[in-house]
């Protein structure tokens, strides 16, 4: 049924010199550009066939509704300049029906996760600024570490909309610095450059759904490339995050209940989009990552990514091969109804898992090593019995776990993220040396699921429904 | 191409999307490459630049004798696929321009 292996995947690149002078496919003016496999395009077309292109992934999915509110994450990157040009000339020219729903933009500061120049970091805010202002959407910048807040995360707006301001928790008050401080923390307790960086991107990810759920945006747009998601893919299943790739390279990904994400750039490789936005003289911004200038083989995600573009200088299908068969792996638990969802990714949990599976397997060694140093919140038993009295004289007394002040009331456990954290996230959890200093909202959520099985427990006996699983 | 009565040729490289980093955060350097007998490919490019410009980790630029996949080089705004490649022989007053599409530049 599926042949994954069509004769296109394969092909090696064709031979350069069979390539100079080549005229465009469609003009015959001059080529400047090589796009997909082998076509040889003028600028003019190019621009035409990506534009085309982009507009038609909206089109087919049918994926954004009219009117609807979609909240565009901006990295300043060439793929994310990219999509705001066309998003916003898209809307200007009223061409495309489909595309009529409402943008707004964001960017997220993660300035906190790198040592920079005060100098250089303003330059570069200034230059994001500017392109959100000229967005002409609400745009807001909002900074990574907000998601340690206990209350609503903040935001600054740069331009549009000022109806929402008064949710702008706490502005410039000290709790920024705390927070700072947390996050940092947090990074620094957390032992590879791999775990970091999936844990900087699965909280910024989290951030980005509160904030599009506390702004009334049903939907984010991400500029992740074909390139950059074959590159996340290979590296998500040797990370242990298999069963949701199928999810987590699609054009719409609705893990979550709110807020669903589309990627409309996974229809071009990171080549095509450089050139494109090197055409239009779009000027992308660069901000350096975690992982700028880290050695190839730094992180399951740095050495995925030089395997990718390694084979794809040789072989041009290599990233669409990737993401066709990726399309193919989808998993059970997709279409098992409602199970726990990870706390970090929102992916399904699997609770179901046999003796034999990997999660088991996992399981049983870190509850072998649960005495050691894993888990290192059993050592500072003091501290922590004092922090649990003070929290719990400063709950609000909401039974169900909603309460956030309540904090590090209970310590986590393995066997607590068993249940309300994929397979995935506890491999990441492995790296991270105190669970304690995870976000408040990740931890509120676990103490929820927590005791919503326990009630459950409870309450079994009386329960008429049958279904028990033993 | 015709013997060049010049000493040297001019040209313009440009360095984005984060492969600046590895030149002490320079963008844009106008490089005279002085001519001799054999022509400047872009492959002997490569080289002169690992040898005078790029100030560390050559890796993370050039891999074996050509550039680390993932950076676009663009010969005076084309695509270097259309022009040969390593193989491009370079021209007095080109414009030669290297793009980091990498994740983390
Ligand atoms: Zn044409
Ligand atoms: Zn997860």
């Amino acid at each position: 049924m599926c042949q994954i292996t069509s004769q296109n995947d394969v092909i090696p690149k064709e031979d350069c010199r069979l390539s100079i002078g080549k005229s465009c496919m469609k003009c015959q003016e001059p080529a400047t550009v090589v796009a997909r496999l082998h076509d040889p395009f003028c600028s003019n077309c190019f621009q035409a066939y990506f534009t085309h292109r982009f507009r038609a992934t909206f089109g087919k999915s049918k994926a954004v509704r009219n009117g609807e509110k979609v909240l565009i994450a901006f990295s300043g990157g060439h793929s994310s300049c990219v999509m705001l040009h066309l998003v916003k000339e898209g809307l200007a020219e009223g061409v495309h029906k489909k595309l009529r729903y409402q943008p707004g933009v964001i960017y997220v500061d993660e300035n906190v996760c790198l040592e920079q120049d005060e100098e250089e970091r303003n330059a570069q805010m200034r230059k994001i600024e500017t392109w959100l202002k000229e967005s002409t959407f609400p745009a807001y910048v909002i900074c990574i570490e907000e998601v340690m807040s206990k209350c609503n995360p903040g935001y600054r707006l740069i331009s549009g909309d000022q109806s929402h301001d008064a949710e702008d928790g706490h502005g410039n008050l000290p709790t920024e610095n705390a927070m700072k401080e947390e996050f940092k923390q947090l990074l620094e307790n957390t032992s590879s450059l791999t775990t970091k960086e999936d844990l900087i991107q699965k909280l910024r990810l989290k951030l980005l759904k509160q904030i599009a759920k506390q702004l009334g945006y049903t939907k984010i747009m991400f500029g992740d490339s074909g390139t950059r998601l074959a590159t996340v893919l290979l590296g998500n299943l040797a990370k242990g995050h298999g069963e949701t790739v199928h999810q987590d390279m699609s054009f719409l990904d609705t893990r979550g209940e709110e807020v669903a994400i589309i990627r409309p750039m996974r229809e071009f490789t990171s080549k095509e989009i450089a050139l494109f936005s090197h055409q239009c003289c779009l000027q992308p911004v660069f901000i350096p990552r975690i992982s700028t200038k880290a050695s190839r083989l730094a992180s399951i995600d740095t050495l995925t990514e030089d395997f990718v573009n390694g084979l794809q200088s040789n072989f041009p299908a290599t990233v669409t091969t990737v993401l066709k068969t990726g399309a193919k792996l989808t998993s059970d638990e997709e279409t098992v109804g409602k199970r726990h969802t990870c706390v970090l990714c929102q992916s399904p949990v699997d609770s179901s898992s046999s003796a034999s599976s990997a999660s088991a397997a996992t399981q049983y060694s870190m509850s072998l090593r649960k005495s050691g140093t894993v888990y290192s919140s059993s050592s500072s038993e003091p501290e922590a019995a004092c922090e649990v009295a003070r929290d719990d004289a400063s709950c609000c007394g909401e039974g169900d776990g909603s309460c956030q002040s309540a904090k590090k009331n209970e310590e986590l456990t393995s066997a607590d993220l068993s249940v309300v954290m994929c397979y995935g996230c506890r491999v990441m959890m492995r790296d991270v040396k105190s669970l304690d200093r995870l976000p408040n909202s990740v931890l509120a959520d676990v103490q929820r699921q927590k005791r919503r099985d326990e009630m459950r427990l409870e309450i079994e006996d009386f329960l008429l429904d049958g279904s028990e699983e033993g | 191409m015709a013997e060049s009565s010049q000493q040297h040729i001019d040209i313009h490289v440009e360095f984005s999307g984060g492969a600046e980093l590895l030149f002490d955060k320079v963008k844009e350097h106008e490089v005279k490459l002085s001519h001799d007998n054999n022509p400047w490919t872009i492959r002997k490019l490569l080289v002169w630049i690992k040898e005078n410009l790029l100030k560390e980790r050559p890796e993370l630029f050039v891999q074996e004798d050509t550039v680390r996949p993932g950076i676009l080089i663009l010969v005076n705004d084309a695509d270097w696929e259309l022009v040969g490649e390593l193989e491009y022989e370079i021209q007095n007053k080109d414009r030669i321009i290297f793009i980091s599409t990498l994740h983390g530049g």
